[in-house]
């Protein structure tokens, strides 16, 4: 079975075994898929006999026999549902997925697993030929559906997708009104390469670097030029030094030594202006090169939206079999360009959203037939370009979301008081599908189910840059709308003077750059504004939210760049604007931790490094600093010396949803605590180490810094260490609680403590009254 | 392999490949090897006696410095140090690109408690590249000097002439030719450049 092991061309033979298995295998798999929707398209299946054939060829040459017998039953079966001979029914493509299955996984063993994998497998394999054959010979008509199928034999009978929508008569190949997906993909996609994505950096290094150090070289085509123009000097010169000698009489010896100097300095300048050209043909041909290594290696980063997505069309139709549904399911944009770790970020999110809509958001065939729907219900996915980002959308024609049931449902699950949910919008409420524990009862229902693990999902889309939000079709189903970032690598940015530095404003992050005459801006209660567009927008200096020292002088004109951050608009006043430009992000020295206000690294075009400045926290930075930091210092010595004996207690609320930080922060306001928001652990510590509380208040899942290591480094500070923490998280096991215990919070509450005293009492009992000087 | 002591020119009807090769493979001159066999030879008797080790000697001001040279990577005139909000202070004093490659660069005066000589400008300061701990630095100083190899015998504790507060850094002081050098302890000098990071 397993070649002889001192063969070593049986060897290597294996291994082109096992690249072959793989090629043909997806080939199959994808073919099979696609057929099950169109099963008397001749075209989708004679690529697939081909594979069957070759794998056959294949297992022989490496011995085998199991796997030859395998393929050639599928081959077998194959064509003769080419001639016409039979048409594959939904069992029948079972079987041969799982003969492909069987092929793949040998197709990945390691050498001396193979006799343990056939021993174990001997069964399954003979058993798939023994009902390939069946089938082939007629033998296994697939009366009752599933019956052939060694997998979902508890489907219900599986018809054909098509206008019939009596399943009863599935039997019957009904001609399908379009096919499930478009005609397969007759390019294979090209073999990619791994490498090691420091090595990958360090490419992105040096080849951003010969771009700068190639366009310096068309700098010494300029220092040629005045080389030339010195000996030309030089030869000016000696005509008039020899001017002068003819004037003044004096006698030259002949033959006339200028005449030969001055030879010597054209042919000097003839040389140097010919090996300028030749230099600077060179030059360019370097910029050219460099330019377009740069480009290449960045964009070997994309990769087609298909490479990412191949395993779904065969995951759903799994899936839908095993739950007696039908499903036609839709790929749009399979070619779309999208960044490889952006694609690899994509898969689990994705899976996640299809395998939901299938389980949870589609009706079986009768119920779809009862509300006057298409038997078959529609899926589909589709990957485009829009405004510089990436959008993925997963909507289904399928029972959708009920707002008023998702209404009561936040209600009930203790997430939100009653009189607050009253007033949530659609979109709003949306949002708390993808809150985590919006589902966590053991019963799935209609409408919690849908939301099953889509923190997950959140989470998971927000690490790779992006956002997700739910709407319900217009038409009945659900669809879900990812936006990501195109590539994480190269962004645009506007770059601009801050205390006497540059720093790279992301485009996309920006509202407008505008200038304003410095006797626009007003001044009311040290704060400075002034008016655009009929708005009253606030100023800053952006060298004070960076805190950078500006060596600045007062000027006349002052250049403002408007940001926004969710309501509120600032303009923060900067140096001057320096231009644009794309650059090539690179992650922040590890060793820096999480930087406020900096998202990323870049280098310039002159190749410096330039810091890359995060404008949603720089807003937040700024809000802090309206509200509560710089001003807070100022009015800080105010109130102690004026209100002295009475002081507030602090407490800091973190939370990323802005649902929950809102009630707490409303919860212990009106208590009297004088209380603070942060939207994650990063931001929270990047507070903490910059103002003083009496009490944290966290949540657990969040992204950057999760609650559990925020309560980690506040209990490693010396400073911080006595601070009380308490958590407050959907979580309830006692497994979570003690998470939260063991890593040093005081006290851990669950979110439905809201709606009672329990939260405020725990406050209450941990930092005592709001006052300071009240505590009994 | 030929046998050609005279240098090898290329000769017009070669091939460069084989004009290389010849270069290659010619015969090392008499008494090449015999002298690169004493030359390793007392080194190593070096070596055994004291266990030598050989360090890079920097200025700081007026003090002296040494480098193990395990530690150096290379040594780069002074670029553009770019700020980085929120974490740029005495010691950290931003981002430098090095060949493209972004380092992080702190002032090893700050870091030692000494005062920036202020009539030297960058350009005539230097960045040492050094690595340790598997982490990389680069460190501003204001000359590298030489690199040399010491006997520890000659070593001698470091309190006479070192500031103060660079004393935590080092762990004794060497002869150079230019004077007394202290030499870095590279493990306390990672944990401060990593402690000026918080």
């Amino acid at each position: 079975m397993t070649p002889p092991p001192d063969d070593l061309s049986g060897f290597s033979m294996l291994d082109l075994f096992k690249a072959e298995v793989e090629t043909h295998a997806s080939t199959l798999e994808q073919g099979l898929v696609d057929l099950e929707s169109a099963p008397t398209d001749v075209g989708i299946i004679e690529p697939l006999m081909r594979a069957a054939h070759s794998l056959k060829g294949a297992a022989r040459i490496v011995g085998l026999t199991d796997l030859v017998g395998l393929a050639h039953a599928m081959e077998d079966l194959l064509v003769k549902a080419q001639e016409g001979g039979l048409v594959l029914q939904p069992g029948a493509i079972d079987l041969l997925l799982a003969g492909t299955d069987i092929l793949r996984k040998t197709g990945t063993l390691n050498d001396g697993e193979t006799d343990a994998f056939f021993a174990e497998h001997k069964d399954a394999i003979e058993s798939t030929i023994q009902h390939l054959r069946m089938v082939e010979s007629g033998e296994l008509v697939e009366e009752d559906g599933g019956a052939a199928a060694p997998v979902a034999s508890e489907a219900p009978p599986a018809p054909e997708p098509g206008p019939d929508p009596d399943p009863e008569q599935g039997a019957e190949p009904a001609p399908p009104s379009e096919p499930a997906v478009p005609a397969p993909a007759t390019r294979t996609p090209a073999s990619a390469v791994r490498i090691d994505p420091e090595i990958f950096t360090r490419m992105l290094s040096y080849a951003g670097e010969s771009v700068v150090q190639a366009r310096r070289l068309a700098e010494h085509t300029d220092t040629l030029d005045d080389l030339r123009r010195a000996v030309e000097r030089i030869d000016t010169r000696l005509a008039g030094v020899r001017e002068k000698f003819r004037r003044d009489g004096i006698e030259l010896p002949d033959p006339d030594p200028f005449d030969q100097l001055r030879r010597d300095a054209e042919e000097t300048m003839a040389q140097i202006a010919a090996r300028t050209a030749t230099f600077d043909e060179a030059s360019r041909h370097a910029a050219d090169l460099a330019g377009r290594m740069y480009r290449q290696v960045l964009t070997s980063r994309m990769r087609p939206f298909r490479e990412g997505i191949a395993h779904f069309p065969r995951m759903v139709r799994d899936l839908a079999r095993e739950l007696g549904k039908m499903v036609r399911f839709e790929i749009e944009g399979r070619d779309v360009p999208v960044d490889r770790d952006i694609l690899e970020r994509l898969d689990a999110p994705l899976g996640h959203m299809l395998r939901n809509a299938v389980d949870h958001g589609l009706e079986t065939p009768n119920e779809r037939d009862l509300n006057g729907k298409h038997a078959t219900g529609g899926l589909r996915l589709e990957a485009r370009h829009h405004a510089g980002m990436l959008e993925i959308r997963v909507e289904d024609d399928g029972r959708g979301i009920e707002v008023e049931s998702l209404r009561e449902r936040v209600v009930e699950r203790g997430m939100i008081a009653p009189d607050i949910a009253r007033d949530l919008s659609e979109s709003e409420l949306m949002e708390f599908l993808f809150l985590p524990g919006f589902s966590t009862r053991k019963e799935v229902t209609e409408v919690s189910g849908r939301g099953v693990g889509l923190d997950v999902v959140h989470t998971m889309v927000r690490e790779a840059g992006g956002t997700v939000r739910a709407e319900r079709r217009p038409s009945g189903g659900l669809r879900f709308i990812l936006v990501l970032p195109i590539t994480r690598s190269v962004i645009r940015v506007a770059v601009l003077q801050i205390a006497g530095e540059p720093f790279a404003f992301p485009l996309t992050q920006i509202e407008s750059l505008v200038r304003v005459e410095a006797d626009q801006v007003r001044s009311i209660e040290n704060r400075q504004s002034f008016e655009l567009d009929g708005c009253e927008i606030g100023l800053v200096p952006a060298a004070d939210v960076l805190g950078l020292k500006s060596r600045r002088k007062p000027t006349d004109v002052l250049y403002v760049v408007i940001v926004r951050g969710g309501d509120s608009e600032y303009g923060l006043a900067i140096d001057g604007y320096l231009g644009e430009q794309s650059l090539v992000v690179r992650s922040l020295d590890r060793r820096l931790g999480d930087v406020a206000n900096v998202s990323a690294v870049a280098l310039d075009a002159e190749g410096e490094p330039l810091v890359i400045v995060d404008v949603q926290d720089l807003v937040r930075s700024v809000d802090t600093l309206l509200h509560e930091g710089r001003l807070r210092t100022i009015r800080a010595t105010s109130r102690m010396a004026a209100d002295g004996r009475r002081k507030r207690k602090r407490v800091l609320v973190v939370d990323d949803s802005i649902t929950v930080r809102e009630v707490e922060r409303k919860l212990l306001a009106s208590r009297g605590y004088d209380v603070d928001t942060c939207v994650d652990g990063a931001d929270a510590w990047n507070t903490l180490r910059a103002q003083d509380y009496d009490l944290v208040l966290s949540d657990v899942d969040m992204p950057r810094m999760n609650g559990i290591e925020l309560v980690r480094r506040i209990r490693d500070d010396a400073r911080l260490r006595a601070m009380p923490v308490m958590i407050v998280s959907y979580k309830e096991s006692e497994e979570d609680r003690m998470r939260g215990l063991e890593a040093g919070a005081n006290a851990y509450l669950t979110k439905s403590s809201f709606h009672d005293e329990t939260l405020v009492k725990e406050v209450v009992d941990l930092i005592g009254e709001p006052m300071v000087g009240d505590d009994a | 392999m030929t046998h050609d002591d005279a240098a090898p020119a290329r000769r017009d009807d070669e091939r460069p490949d084989d004009a290389a090769a010849r270069l290659l493979n010619r015969a090392p001159p008499e008494a090449y090897l015999e002298a690169w066999t004493h030359t390793l030879r007392d080194r190593l008797e070096d070596d055994e006696r004291g266990s030598r080790f050989s360090a890079g000697v920097v200025r700081l001001g007026e003090e002296l410095f040494a480098v193990p040279t395990e530690n150096v990577v290379e040594v780069h005139p002074i670029g553009t140090i770019r700020s980085v909000p929120g974490r740029t202070g005495d010691v950290f004093r931003g981002l430098v690109s090095l060949r493209g490659e972004i380092h992080l660069c702190a002032s090893l005066h700050a870091l030692f408690g000494l005062e920036e000589a202020p009539e030297l400008s960058d350009d005539e300061r230097r960045l040492l590249v050094v690595r340790g701990e598997g982490e990389r630095w680069a460190l501003i100083v204001d000359a590298v000097l030489d690199f040399e190899r010491f006997d520890p015998d000659a070593m001698r504790t470091s309190q006479v002439t070192v500031a103060k507060s660079a004393v935590h850094f080092t762990d004794g002081v060497v002869q150079t030719p230019e004077g007394p050098a202290a030499r870095i302890d590279p493990q306390r000098l990672f944990e401060g450049l990593a402690r000026s990071l918080t």
